[in-house]
């Protein structure tokens, strides 16, 4: 894609500036979610919606009838991980470290939607077990924090946030072409 | 400071792979690894003609879209304000980039 006010062509799946005048400054990646409409109306029932007309119809949550082929991928101070799908099926409730960063990745079958947190809390590290299929408890407190947002919704550390961060769901060759230096999480 | 990415021309895409960006510019970028680096950008496909930009996309309350329960959105949310993107509608080098403002930041959600 390229801007209008440069015509820089930058990497859609990078944010970065490839050539052209803003060559190698990066756009800030949003945090997204990658979801039924469904679920996602359920979590924010005020939400809006894009309305323009449909080009495909392939895209529902059959769209990942071969789990295989897809990987949730993201960074960690400049280091890419993939997170196969379907690892994260077999175990939705995930934690592990990435160097000395906690992490904790949920999958949602509903959903079809994988969200990627930091597992500190005003310093100390939780270790979470999977309560149910929308909730999961820390063994340090026994507060029970919803798996799709992060919150914690009883306990001792109600009305905490988990820090959820950036990571896209995609096509496990095309993760692998952007960032060949990828690391799968170990399950 | 870019206002807003306008998208004018496409560079080669492999998708799926989604993305959300604020569409200013970072002063330093991380690191960058050899597939990744500009020095070495070749697209294998430029658009000779560009494509016109979507900048005012029509935005619809929950109510009122016919998106069904099992299709595949982008959900985004920036400063409590919450938005879907249908996939369904961002296929095609048409609908690639949806260059929008929500909760009061401009944001570019790319396919």
């Amino acid at each position: 894609m390229s801007d209008v006010e440069t015509k820089t062509e930058w990497s859609h799946l990078l944010g970065r500036g490839m050539a052209g005048k803003l060559k190698g400054r990066e756009l800030k990646p949003v945090i997204t979610d990658m979801v039924t409409w469904s679920v996602w109306k359920d979590q924010y029932p005020d939400t809006t919606v894009l309305d323009m007309s449909r080009t495909s119809r392939e895209y529902t949550r059959l769209f990942y009838r071969d789990p295989d082929r897809f990987v949730f991928g993201f960074e960690v101070n400049g280091q890419a991980f993939a997170l196969p799908m379907t690892d994260m099926r077999a175990n939705p409730v995930h934690q592990f470290f990435t160097g000395k960063t906690p992490l904790l990745a949920t999958f949602d079958r509903a959903g079809a939607v994988t969200h990627l947190f930091g597992r500190r809390v005003d310093g100390r590290v939780l270790d979470f077990e999977q309560v149910s299929d929308l909730t999961m408890m820390d063994q340090q407190t026994s507060s029970h924090w919803n798996r799709l947002d992060g919150s914690c919704v009883k306990g001792e550390l109600r009305g905490k946030m988990l820090e959820q961060r950036v990571g896209i769901m995609s096509f496990r060759n095309a993760w692998l072409n952007f960032h060949p230096d990828s690391q799968n999480v170990r399950f | 400071m870019l206002k807003w990415l306008k998208i004018v021309t496409g560079c080669v895409v492999i998708a799926p792979g989604f993305a959300v960006w604020h569409t200013a510019p970072l002063a330093n970028p991380g690191g960058i690894s050899e597939a990744a680096d500009p020095d070495r950008y070749a697209p294998r496909q430029v658009l000779r003609q560009p494509i016109r930009p979507i900048t005012n996309p029509v935005i619809v309350a929950a109510a009122e879209t016919d998106t069904a329960a099992n299709e595949l959105v982008i959900g985004v949310e920036v400063n409590g304000a919450a938005r879907a993107y249908p996939i369904n509608q961002l296929t095609g080098p048409q609908r690639e980039i949806i260059n929008d403002v929500l909760g009061g930041t401009a944001i570019a959600a790319t396919w």
